[in-house]
């Protein structure tokens, strides 16, 4: 059994009368452990098939397996309860609470699970802190924070609850060269130093390189690197990029 | 330990925005504020009316005896001899909701001073405990004791009229006047009261032992120990009274004077003509009632079905004008209160509303990290809730401040009333719920997805 494996999988938005097909039957297979691009322009449906497999949203048809668990029918709570437990989120523009300090940030998905303690719960937020390199930003609020430190809190955010994958939607679209080398450089790190499956969605090229798998997908279907194929899956910039820089 | 995070997270949320949080709960501390001063101050007008009105008489509950028949013919309300001081003391220890008991005897005399005289509406024979009975005041001298009472001792108090009328307003502490030629010692002036309900002036009074009243001065005895009878004495006097056919109809022979004093009657009739009682709170009036019936009926062997030696008034039209005031102030009170307080929850649900669309991102953030949509309905109801609640901790003080104010500055009576704060605990509570579920149900709807996106 894959680690992640789609079969199939429709999503067609209803907007009044019309049916808006944005997933045209998708399938995919994830290994632990892999670093994955998901390129696509924009209207490509790579962002649904993120919410979907991200599972914040439900197919309209097919399957969806995750270690070995169908989740294409749960309900919301249960969904939630995956989320919690299984995956981690970084976003392009980053989502902390504003005026909360780092570590209270970092803390907030404990919050949801009860079986920490307050202590633990702040015990662990500094452990990630830590591993993203911002120890001495504990206690600073995202305002007085760069946006490499501030998607570096993120990403011990999404890390806290020690998920076995993490999705990263755009995780370099409003950071400079130079910082987006760092953040995909502890993708990186992470990725092969801890085993965490990551799955970035974005539409830069340069950002995908440091995938070592790309899928590429375009108006609903996957167009290039649907199978586990780690020879195939590398510098294939040509497809997505063009109409979307 | 779940709630107590939630909390912990509502506080942190309301502490990222405090300026908005306290003008929010601006609303709920004046509506708490107003509705505790209003209590207080309601509470304390209120007992102070209750207090004035009381003193009226309005708890007083009289007993009086019953009814004397003869050969069909019967002598109207107090006409038999058979309730006894030793029935007022039994009262006093064994009816646990009667306050203050005392037995009175009524007189209607001329009362001498120097070279004036005076015929008071009411004089009574009584123990000092009539003076707590109807809430009276001495303002001059001291009451007379119980020593007095059983010494018959010739002591008196007199109210403001006779004061003025036989003293022309001197002070009669001291001095002797005289009762149908018998002297006593003033030895108190009563506070003044005015006129009753009925427009009799309550200061025209003297109180004096009854003891004193009943064998010094009325003389009561077996020949005029009905009040029926009593006019006979006043025959003697006034012999005109016998050509007006006020009187009633004597139905055996009349004993002359010369008589009387040839035969005199040792017999010495401890009756008294009535006795006051107060129930230890107007609520308590009807069970003060049953008891002293049931004792009553005991002591005078009064067996079942068979008809009461006694009766038992209490003042319904006063308790009845104390209660609907109460009542009224109370609803008025709380009109003003549910106002004030809808007002602060709707300030509460506006702000709630626009706090929960511009923190969307947060929610689906929230959501995004594994929150149920009923950890988001909780956390924004949680934090309706921890507004109103602080608000109303924060009115509380105010309030109470504000009436302990009003009592210092204005002089105004003022109660602190518990269930008025403890009410206000709910009710802020109650209205952060139901003006903040709305809101928080909006949240929780929210799809992740979208709420992601929202800018």
């Amino acid at each position: 059994m894959e680690f992640i494996e789609l079969r199939n999988v429709y999503k067609t938005y209803y907007i009044g009368d019309i049916d808006v097909p944005v997933l045209k039957g998708v399938s995919l297979t994830v290994a632990h452990g892999e670093m994955v691009a998901l390129m696509g322009a924009s209207g490509s449906g790579k962002s649904t098939l993120m919410n979907i497999m991200g599972c914040l949203d439900r197919p309209t048809a097919g399957e969806y397996w995750l270690e070995g668990r169908e989740l294409s029918r749960l309900t919301a709570d249960q969904r939630a309860m995956v989320r919690n437990r299984k995956l981690g989120f970084v976003f392009q523009n980053f989502n902390l609470l504003p005026r909360t300090s780092a570590l209270e940030n970092v803390a907030m998905p404990l919050t949801y699970t009860s079986d920490l303690s307050d202590h633990e719960a702040r015990h662990r937020a500094r452990e990630m802190l830590v591993r993203v390199g911002l120890e001495d930003r504990l206690d600073h609020e995202p305002s007085q924070l760069s946006g490499g430190q501030q998607q570096r809190v993120a990403i011990a955010r999404a890390l806290v609850n020690h998920p076995p994958l993490l999705f990263a939607d755009e995780p370099t679209g409003n950071l400079d060269s130079r910082t987006s080398e760092d953040i995909l450089r502890m993708f990186k790190q992470l990725n092969e130093a801890d085993g965490i499956t990551i799955i970035m969605v974005t539409h830069e090229a340069d950002v995908a390189k440091h995938a070592r798998r790309m899928i590429h997908i375009h108006d609903g279907v996957i167009v290039d690197g649907e199978m586990n194929n780690p020879e195939t899956g590398c510098v294939d910039a040509g497809l997505g990029s063009g109409d979307s820089v | 330990m779940k709630v107590y995070r939630t909390i912990r997270t509502a506080m942190r949320a309301l502490r990222r925005n405090p300026m908005r949080a306290l003008l929010t709960t601006l609303g709920i501390v004046i509506g708490v504020a107003a509705v505790i001063a209003m209590m207080e101050i309601g509470a304390g007008s209120s007992a102070a009316v209750q207090k004035s009105i009381s003193s009226m008489g309005a708890n007083v509950v009289l007993v009086m005896p019953g009814t004397a028949t003869s050969s069909g013919i019967s002598f109207g309300s107090g006409s038999v001899t058979t309730l006894t001081p030793d029935d007022a003391d039994a009262i006093r220890r064994e009816c646990p909701a009667v306050k203050t008991v005392a037995p009175a005897v009524r007189a209607r005399v001329q009362i001498v001073y120097g070279n004036r005289n005076w015929v008071p509406s009411s004089m009574y024979g009584t123990t000092p405990e009539f003076l707590e009975v109807r809430d009276w005041t001495i303002v001059d001298g001291d009451p007379f004791t119980e020593r007095d009472v059983l010494n018959a001792n010739k002591v008196c108090l007199i109210g403001q009229t006779l004061v003025r009328e036989l003293f022309d307003g001197a002070s009669p502490i001291g001095k002797e006047i005289r009762l149908k030629n018998v002297a006593f010692r003033v030895v108190g002036v009563l506070g003044r009261k005015g006129a009753n309900m009925m427009g009799m002036d309550q200061d025209d009074i003297v109180l004096a032992p009854w003891t004193t009243i009943k064998y010094r001065v009325t003389g009561s005895s077996l020949q005029n120990n009905n009040q029926s009878a009593a006019s006979a004495t006043s025959s003697t006097v006034n012999t005109l009274s016998n050509l007006y056919p006020s009187g009633q109809p004597t139905l055996y022979p009349q004993q002359s004077d010369t008589q009387a004093a040839d035969t005199p009657m040792p017999v010495r009739f401890a009756n008294v003509d009535q006795v006051l009682v107060t129930a230890r709170s107007s609520v308590e009036i009807p069970v003060a009632i049953d008891q002293m019936t049931a004792l009553l009926h005991e002591r005078h062997h009064i067996r079942e079905g068979e008809s009461d030696d006694f009766t038992i008034r209490d003042m319904t039209e006063m308790s009845n004008t104390l209660s609907s005031t109460t009542r009224l102030m109370t609803n008025l009170l709380l009109c003003v209160a549910m106002i004030s307080l809808v007002v602060g929850g709707v300030g509460i649900m506006n702000i709630m509303l626009v706090s929960v669309t511009e923190r969307t991102r947060e929610i689906g953030l929230r959501m995004s990290v594994g929150a149920r949509a009923r950890d988001i309905l909780r956390q924004f109801l949680v934090e309706a809730v921890v507004l109103c609640l602080v608000g109303g901790a924060v009115g509380i003080l105010l309030g109470h401040g504000g009436s302990l104010l009003v009592r210092m500055l204005l002089r105004w009576p003022v109660e602190t009333s518990p269930t008025a704060i403890a009410a206000a605990v709910i009710v802020s509570a109650g209205v952060g719920i139901l003006f903040g579920y709305y809101p928080a149900w909006k949240a929780s709807r929210l799809d992740p997805i979208e709420a992601l996106r929202y800018e």
